[in-house]
């Protein structure tokens, strides 16, 4: 009976002396990363709220935004860069008494200020430049996407051309033409933008669930040899890249440096036989040696 | 007498059932045994981890604690076996997320283009099809043509070396999209099968 | 015997698993690579004392499609390839033509997008190149 009981009581201080070292053990864990996450989070805070107030002050002072601002006619944007630039100096004097959390708030506020005053003031020259790019890039794109689907039609057995209105397309054109001469390129592209999209949903619909068979046929040996080389030339270029970067070890480098020399002399090898007359047989030599290149980089742990 | 047998005998359950929960766990299986079953693969609990033990974010930034960890996003995506082990084609499929095409226009609709491109490829693996349907609908024509790829029979020379090196495919599998270890997600229509007419069908039928 | 251990004192015999586990289970995971697709952007970080960008694809890719960002706002597809500095995002050009307090957050919130850790090189991160080209070694990395 005894025995009993003492058992018991034993295994019972056993679990109590286990739980308490666990949940000890568990809090000093947390409170332990919380202590030296505190520290350096403290450090790491100050040094990323004075990296923020660096920018600020940037921005408000020298920057082509606060230049650009400052040559507007925009009063508002103007009154918001003088609120952005007093929010820079508040911050900058709450840092320096160390009042981080204070300097913190004035220099996001100064950051959102900014960003507003910014965006208030358009950037027309940089806006110009792109909307023209835009122009540009649409009328090409049209130009592209029509030859395309002028191509699929001759191709095809059956007609298509219904799909693309082309008579609508070119006068949407020429009226993008007319706003871009008179300088209004916003409307242009709008014009050109709708444009694109109905020349790309007809070839959308001209090739609807078709499948195009890519076959590896050639029309000339000449061209299946300068196919097969440049295949092989792009094993060779990610061999180099390993050799150069990968950590293969002595042994393997041996094997791996024999293996690339090997496909030199293959190479060289494809390019006499081509020289002599025999291209079938050059084709045939080079893909062999693609083989052995892809089988090598299999075994130095390329996997593919 | 009964009372004292059993209650030895559940400290033993619960001390076989902590082990068993350690040893089965994943981390500790490679930690541990040498002779892992599938020892160099990222087990499960490695996976999509949150920003703080992730290895590339400074666990010490604001930011470790404040980003959104990559799991609490994926846990109702569907799964998939490789990069960010989330299949976002089936997510976007099933309407799971519903990202803009425009950036200010949540309606905008892109213009899907579904034509099949199957690249006959030497050697005896399967012959590739890229389906264009799946990547209208996030990318535009702009992204790939003609600067990646261009749109004309033989004009591209692709090989799995080219991929690896981030060229052509490899631009974005391999980096951002979903990598090139499982060959039979684009070396998807056996050689049996190379008949145009034929192919027109099995395209059909694929995804 | 077996049986009667599933008794209504499982709860007590709860606490004690999870005490046993707490007790034995506790231990860091193994620290492993990012997410996938993450683009480590370190141009000009370094060199201003800030940590590297790192620009996560997944969290994106769930509220835009690819289109709007590489073709509409001229990202191009590559690490590091785009000059992207703090003016031009609060003059709303690059990542500031959304991060401008209106479709998302502004540039007040420094340490949510330099969230590396410093030194971090410019990178996508786990691409299939760098995975190659990683020593392949039997231990855990890091």
């Amino acid at each position: 009976m005894k025995n009993k009981h003492n058992y018991r009581q034993l295994l019972r201080v056993v679990v109590t002396l286990l739980l308490i070292t666990n949940v000890t053990f568990l809090y000093c864990e947390i409170s332990e990363a919380d202590n030296s996450v505190n520290d350096n989070a403290k450090l790491a805070h100050s040094n990323s709220v004075s990296r923020k107030i660096d920018l600020l002050g940037r921005l408000v002072q020298n920057s082509s935004a606060a230049a650009r601002i400052e040559n507007s006619d925009n009063d508002d944007a103007k009154a918001l860069l003088k609120e952005a630039r007093s929010a820079w100096e508040n911050a900058v004097i709450k840092l320096e008494v160390m009042n981080i959390d204070q300097a913190e708030i004035s220099a996001r506020e100064g950051l959102i200020i900014m960003t507003r005053a910014s965006s208030a003031v358009a950037d027309t020259a940089r806006l110009k430049n792109e909307r023209l790019a835009r122009y540009k890039q649409l009328r090409e794109r049209i130009t592209s996407f029509t030859e395309a689907f002028q191509r699929i039609a001759s191709e095809k057995q059956e007609t298509i051309s219904y799909l693309l209105d082309m008579e609508n397309i070119e006068k949407t054109i020429s009226q993008a033409e007319k706003l871009a001469k008179e300088d209004n390129y916003t409307e242009a592209n709008k014009l050109l933008a709708g444009a694109a999209d109905s020349v790309e949903i007809a070839l959308a619909r001209a090739r609807h669930k078709e499948t195009l068979l890519h076959e590896l046929k050639f029309n000339s040996l000449e061209e299946e040899f300068a196919y097969e080389k440049q295949r092989n030339h792009s094993y060779m270029l990610l061999a180099d890249l390993i050799k150069k970067k990968k950590k293969v070890d002595e042994k393997r480098l041996h094997e791996f440096q024999s293996s690339l020399d090997e496909n030199e002399k293959m190479r060289k090898k494809a390019d006499e036989m081509v020289r002599n007359g025999d291209i079938e047989g050059a084709i045939k030599v080079l893909e062999n040696g693609t083989q052995n290149l892809a089988r090598t980089l299999r075994a130095s742990g390329v996997v593919f | 007498m009964s009372r004292l047998i059993l209650f030895p005998a559940k400290v033993i359950f619960s001390l076989m059932v902590s082990f068993a929960i350690m040893a089965l766990s994943p981390a500790y299986v490679n930690a541990a045994d040498p002779n892992a079953f599938n020892r160099l693969m990222k087990p499960p609990s490695d996976r999509n981890l949150p920003p703080a033990k992730d290895g590339i974010h400074d666990p010490e930034s604001v930011a470790a604690n404040t980003l959104q960890p990559p799991m609490e996003s994926f846990i109702n995506l569907p799964k998939s076996n490789a990069g960010n082990y989330v299949d976002w084609v089936k997510a976007l499929e099933s309407k799971k997320i519903q990202p803009r095409y425009d950036k200010v226009d949540p309606n905008a609709q892109p213009i899907v283009m579904d034509l099949n491109i199957v690249r006959e490829v030497k050697g005896s693996m399967p012959n590739v099809v890229y389906p264009h349907k799946q990547h209208t609908e996030w990318l535009d024509c702009s992204n790939c043509h003609p600067a990646i790829f261009i749109p004309q029979k033989g004009a591209n020379n692709i090989s799995m070396a080219s991929i690896l090196l981030g060229e052509k495919c490899g631009v974005c599998h391999g980096k951002v999209a979903f990598p090139v270890s499982n060959c039979r997600l684009c070396h998807s229509q056996p050689k049996t099968k190379a008949k145009p007419a034929a192919a027109k069908e099995s395209s059909q039928a694929k995804k | 015997m077996l049986m009667t251990i599933f008794t209504p004192k499982l709860p007590r015999l709860a606490l004690l698993a999870v005490i046993l586990v707490l007790t034995f289970g506790l231990g860091s995971l193994p620290v492993a690579k990012a997410e996938y697709g993450d683009v480590v952007i370190n141009n000009y970080s370094d060199e201003a004392g800030m940590r590297p960008v790192i620009f996560p694809h997944w969290f994106h890719r769930i509220r835009f499609r690819c289109k709007v960002c590489h073709a509409d706002l001229g990202f191009k597809f590559q690490a590091g390839g785009n000059e992207i500095n703090m003016l031009k995002i609060i003059d709303g050009e690059y990542c500031g033509a959304c991060h401008n307090g209106d479709i998302a957050w502004s540039v007040e919130n420094c340490d949510l997008c330099h969230s590396g850790k410093p030194g971090t090189p410019t990178q996508a991160h786990e691409s299939t190149l760098q995975k190659i080209l990683a020593p392949t070694s039997t231990k855990k990395a890091k």
